[in-house]
């Protein structure tokens, strides 16, 4: 088992508060670890730190075997670490095809390396996302326009074209109905039989149980249980947090 | 005729207003640093044209050594400038002070260096002709017109085409984002500030042709930019080209009918409209959406 990226005793208090106590994890390439825990656990702090959205006050992070705390956010997306967020970032007015086409651009600059038979590659690696995430039909519409399960998919779209093999996903199945939902589960198996190392924050646990290898129950910043998702969700002080019911 | 001369005129300093605006707007659009110093990145070009000119320079090398400076002393905002500044995370008016305080620098050091009151280039180009009855047009006029279309043609295409211009627009709309796609925003402002300061080179040259300039013409150019910035709807660079035409054209009107020392200040009255009754501007919906 390949891990592709790997935490070690991450931390970070804001003020008072610790919202992360030492956090270790190991994401293995080719499987779906789930971040599981009651809100206010820690789950996106964790991935701000991994990051470089925010710094960590301890502790470390390795990207296949290279280290990759301390970076800038575009630094650890291009090193292959592809986020989505809770509150589903955009680019509101631009389209669809413009939003994905963004995740291919590889330098920012006027000369762009490769020329015209690279550009040609990287308009075919959009068209396909975007083919994947199946949102052909909607191509050229804008992104504010879009439907709520269509700009969800937008955001995957962009996490596919960007060819990471770490995705990080905060919530990416929230709102979306049952059909939007097993298509998005299709996108999740298809990528991890492609041997991407997906880490998934997530509330419903229907699609965890349907998705992940391996669950990490997170409580006040802290990972208090990791292993088979059965074994965790049959776990009753484990489940009494989730549901709010600690004693 | 003369109301038509004076209409002519007005949309010839609109165009030119149009190209400065649309820079500005750029800047500010991709980056939200309110460049107050885009101004003196005009009177610098400008200057610069008529130095090489005076020194008996190619025309086109004079265009080419102005462009350079245009974009080099915007690079170089960004760089000691907007970026410490950024960095230290001080304010709009932290950046607003700084950049106001370099302008009077460079008018300071222009005026020093090329001496106080108006320069210009005298050039054939400039010479106007009878082209109807009581109807008098330069060629500059043209090539302000043609100037003015092909920049933001140009500019558009490049916006909306290339992956550069693309990911501009992304840090226009969320530089957080942007930065989660893997791209740097520090080395996409450099590229915005190249791209807008570079606009009012041509718009500064074609002054140069027939009004002249003297070192302080940037605070006006600055107070046009920003106007037009606002009236066509912040964010919007069509809007900002469009809505410096109109106050060119403003400008015209005024002097149809009023004395000359108006015509600043009905880019004004135009501006305080748009501020009461649709303040996001031309085309500002879309940025307010």
């Amino acid at each position: 088992m390949t891990i592709a990226l790997s935490c070690q005793g991450l931390a970070r208090s804001f003020g008072g508060v610790q919202a992360v106590k030492g956090v270790s994890l190991s994401l293995p390439a080719g499987q779906v670890t789930a971040l599981v825990g009651p809100n206010g656990a820690g789950k996106t702090t964790v991935f701000n730190l991994i990051t470089g959205n925010l710094r960590a006050d301890e502790g470390s992070a390795t990207l296949h075997g290279k280290p990759i705390m301390g970076l800038k956010p575009w630094q650890v997306a291009r090193a292959g670490v592809a986020r989505s967020f809770q509150d589903l970032r955009l680019f509101q007015h631009m389209s669809v095809r413009d939003n994905v086409l963004a995740a291919t651009e590889p330098a920012g600059w006027f000369w762009q390396p490769g020329g015209a038979s690279a550009r040609r590659e990287r308009e075919a690696k959009a068209d396909a996302a975007i083919q994947a995430a199946g949102l052909s039909a909607v191509a050229d519409a804008r992104a504010v326009d879009l439907a709520y399960a269509e700009r969800k998919f937008l955001s995957m779209a962009r996490i596919l074209a960007a060819e990471a093999n770490v995705w990080l996903l905060d919530e990416p199945a929230s709102g979306l109905d049952l059909s939007s939902r097993e298509r998005f589960q299709g996108l999740l198996h298809h990528a991890r039989a492609q041997g991407v190392a997906i880490c998934l924050i997530e509330h419903n646990l229907d699609v965890v149980m349907a998705l992940a290898d391996r669950i990490a129950f997170l409580d006040r910043g802290q990972v208090l249980a990791e292993g088979e998702p059965q074994a965790i969700m049959r776990d009753p002080k484990l489940a009494a947090i989730y549901f709010g019911d600690r004693q | 005729m003369l109301e038509l001369q004076l209409l002519l005129g007005g949309l010839q300093n609109g165009a030119l207003y149009a190209l400065t605006a649309a820079g500005f707007a750029l800047i500010f659009g991709a980056t939200k640093v309110f460049h107050v110093a885009h101004g003196a990145t005009f009177t610098l070009a400008g200057y610069v044209f008529i130095g090489a000119w005076n020194a008996g320079w190619h025309p086109v090398l004079g265009v080419l050594a102005a462009m350079a400076a245009a974009v080099a002393f915007g690079i170089a905002m960004e760089r000691f400038v907007y970026r410490p500044i950024g960095r230290h995370e001080g304010g709009f008016f932290t950046v607003f002070v700084a950049a106001f305080g370099v302008s009077i620098v460079v008018q300071n050091l222009i005026a020093m260096v090329a001496g106080r009151g108006f320069a210009n280039v005298d050039s054939p180009l400039s010479m106007a002709s009878e082209v109807l009855p009581e109807l008098f047009l330069a060629p500059v006029f043209w090539i302000s017109i043609v100037a003015a279309v092909a920049m933001f043609l140009a500019l558009t295409l490049f916006l909306s085409r290339h992956p550069a211009g693309v990911a501009l627009r992304a840090l226009a709309q969320n530089a957080d984002l942007l930065r989660a796609y893997g791209l740097s925003s520090s080395k996409l402002s450099i590229l915005a500030f190249a791209l807008g300061s570079v606009l009012a080179a041509p718009a500064a040259i074609l002054t140069a042709m027939t009004s002249g300039i003297n070192e302080a013409v940037g605070n006006h150019v600055m107070l046009i930019s920003m106007a037009a910035t606002i009236v066509g709807g912040v964010g919007s660079l069509r809007g900002a080209a469009l809505a410096g035409l109109l106050l060119g054209v403003a400008e015209a009107v005024v002097l149809t009918v009023l004395d000359t020392q108006w015509a600043e200040g009905a880019s004004f009255m135009v501006l305080f409209a748009f501020i009461l009754f649709r303040p996001s501007g031309m085309f500002g919906a879309a940025v307010a959406r």
